[in-house]
């Protein structure tokens, strides 16, 4: 990514600088740097264990960098938490589902909520008035994105109980709840069949529009990936191998030997 | 008279049944709802109890003793949160066991503290003056007798304000959007803090109240008793509001409320089994008569206890309640529907 690009289109809302992890004596992430800008949606692929979901662990806090910066929105978030950065506009869905399976529908997506309160510790204990409204704010959001998930239904069933792909949906309402700016989806379209991922990708781009989102998606689903982003980055070995629109991605040589090799190993 | 063997005794257990139910709901917040797993609470409510009776007896009462009183319970709560600030702090950054074990460790050390300390009375332990029942006696001028039931009455419904505003507290925290961080913290404290959970702030806020509640508690038990000791708030009686915690849900203020009454009244209910009753208990061939050896039902009821807490945890290992709520709006509630099968998922 050339400095000219970042002129062009404004400052980023996200971005890394070679940002590497290692684990003992493995590199799972080298040397990774990306820039979002405001609005556009970014695809991360690469074979398993290329470091995709390490990735998102570093930008969301879950790991510290062994080497390089990250800055959202401005700010360093070197050493902060993940409930900073939370904080700071950066939510994110799981590769493998981590819902509060115990908890209703309802309640999951106002746990969503977190970053935005303002309620008193004391006012929420003598219920003062603003609580009230803020409480009433937080279940009446919480309602609209359900129905735009088109969970209504099932609000009022416990988490854990919910079919796969609705359970891949409530993490994205609950994600959102916090009114996000940058969201972070890992593998979303995983487990779904065609006409449900053509449905994810209209919702994606309909949660975008809506929310003034900027995204960054994790899928091995190709022709989902290539339909929703503009440019996507891929990772092999925890080296970015390749960026560009989809269709440098696809016929780059690289890309096509880290995809082939796996074929070939398979 | 009847009515004074019915308002001395039933009176009594149920002053100290709210006191149970108090300490047990406080606890049921830190380890029910929030999943720390805390085993000293029974130091904090001797820290409120033991603040209560050095600031009874240390200062001068007399006139102002019953600002005193009135200041007895603020400053337990004060103290006991403050112990809960000293204590959280450190201790929670360890995980499961070992803050189960650090938080032991802590109410050991308290009731050693007591027990070397002159001025906390030693193992002899302190007594409080008996600052309602002189009010009555002096200010309202009442006689021996009428003061001792005035005395009696109030406690219980101290005892019992002190349990309903513990639990009043609690369900208004536990229905916000604080309590909702608090058990997100119990079910997955990685996806909560990456909502914007900020996990030390809600787990020291949840030690912190959860032992000034307990501190609250232990200046109505230290009033009411007049007596303070440190045997009084040793491991066994922290075991017990644990098995409460436990026995009614981890996560039920009301499961609480049933299996506080439910321990508590085991042991009073049984001490009414007639003395004739036996219970043949072991078997010695050196004892007299046909070798077996009998107890009363009353001298048995840790036994009943552990029966008891065997069946809870055979039928209903959540508890009574599990996580839900008992609420007479919800049993003439129809069911929610079943969840509706996703096309193709
Ligand atoms: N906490 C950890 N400790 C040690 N190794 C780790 C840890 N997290 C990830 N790794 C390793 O880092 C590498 C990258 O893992 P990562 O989960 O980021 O891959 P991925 O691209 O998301 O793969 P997949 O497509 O299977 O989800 C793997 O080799 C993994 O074993
Ligand atoms: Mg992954």
């Amino acid at each position: 990514m050339s400095e000219g690009a970042r002129v062009d289109r404004g400052d980023a809302v996200l971005s890394a600088r070679g940002v590497s992890r290692c684990f003992g004596g493995l590199t799972a992430v080298c040397d990774f740097d990306l820039d979002l800008f405001a609005g556009e949606i970014v695809g991360l692929i690469g074979p398993n264990g290329a470091g995709k979901t390490t990735v998102f662990n570093l930008l969301t806090g879950v790991y510290e960098p062994t080497r390089g910066n990250i800055s959202v929105r401005g700010c360093d978030i070197g050493r902060m938490k993940p409930d900073g950065i939370a904080g700071l506009g950066v939510a994110r869905t799981f590769q493998n589902i981590r819902l509060f399976r115990d908890m209703t529908v309802l309640e999951n997506v106002k746990v969503g909520c977190q970053p935005r309160k303002r309620q008193s510790l004391l006012g929420a204990l003598v219920r003062s008035k603003h609580f009230r409204a803020e409480e009433a704010a937080f279940e009446r959001e919480a309602l609209e994105l359900l129905e735009m998930m088109g969970l209504s239904e099932v609000r009022g069933v416990q988490a854990g109980a919910l079919a796969y792909g609705q359970q891949r949906r409530l993490e994205i309402a609950r994600a959102l709840a916090g009114r996000p700016k940058i969201l972070l989806l890992d593998e979303p379209a995983a487990g779904a069949n065609e006409r449900e991922s053509a449905d994810l990708q209209a919702l994606i781009r309909e949660i975008r529009a809506r929310f003034d989102l900027t995204i960054l998606v994790i899928e091995h689903d190709m022709p989902f990936v290539m339909g929703l982003v503009a440019r996507l980055l891929v990772l092999d070995h925890g080296e970015t191998i390749a960026c560009g629109t989809p269709e440098e991605v696809r016929a780059h040589p690289k890309v096509i030997e880290a995809y082939l090799g796996q074929e070939a190993a398979k | 008279m009847d009515f004074d063997r019915l308002l001395f005794f039933w009176g009594h257990h149920f002053v100290l049944l709210g006191v149970t139910v108090s300490l047990a709901l406080s606890l049921n917040l830190i380890n029910g709802f929030c999943g720390l797993f805390s085993l000293g609470h029974q130091g904090f409510w001797g820290v409120g109890a033991y603040m209560t009776a050095v600031l009874l007896t240390v200062l001068p009462s007399g006139e102002a003793g019953l600002f005193l009183f009135a200041l007895s319970f603020p400053l337990s709560m004060f103290a006991a949160a403050l112990c809960g600030l000293f204590v959280g702090v450190p201790c929670l950054r360890l995980r499961g066991d070992y803050l189960a074990i650090a938080t032991l460790g802590f109410g050991e050390i308290l009731r050693n503290v007591a027990i070397n300390s002159s001025f906390l009375g030693t193992s002899q332990g302190l007594s409080v003056p008996n600052v309602i029942r002189t009010t009555l006696e002096q200010t309202f001028g009442l006689n021996r007798l009428d003061a001792r039931r005035g005395e009696m009455i109030f406690y219980m419904l101290l005892s019992a304000g002190v349990a309903a505003l513990t639990l009043l507290i609690l369900r208004n925290l536990m229905r916000s959007a604080h309590g909702r961080a608090i058990t997100a913290i119990r079910d997955d404290e990685t996806a909560a803090e990456l909502l914007g959970v900020n996990l030390t702030r809600y787990k020291v806020l949840v030690f912190v109240l959860g032992a000034a509640l307990a501190g609250l508690a232990g200046a109505v038990y230290a009033n009411y008793q007049r007596y303070v000791s440190p045997n009084q708030f040793g491991f066994m009686q922290g075991v017990t509001i644990l098995v409460i915690v436990v026995m009614g849900g981890m996560g039920s203020f009301t499961g609480t409320i049933v299996a506080g009454v439910l321990i508590y009244a085991l042991p009073v209910l049984l001490s009414f089994a007639p003395g004739t009753w036996q219970v043949p208990v072991f078997y010695d061939p050196t004892q007299g008569g046909d070798g077996w050896v009998h107890r009363s039902p009353k001298d048995l009821w840790q036994v009943f206890f552990s029966i008891l807490l065997i069946v809870v945890v055979l039928l209903r290992p959540q508890g009574i309640m599990g996580t839900r709520e008992f609420s007479l709006a919800a049993l003439f509630r129809r069911k929610p529907p079943a969840p509706p099968k996703e096309a193709g998922a």
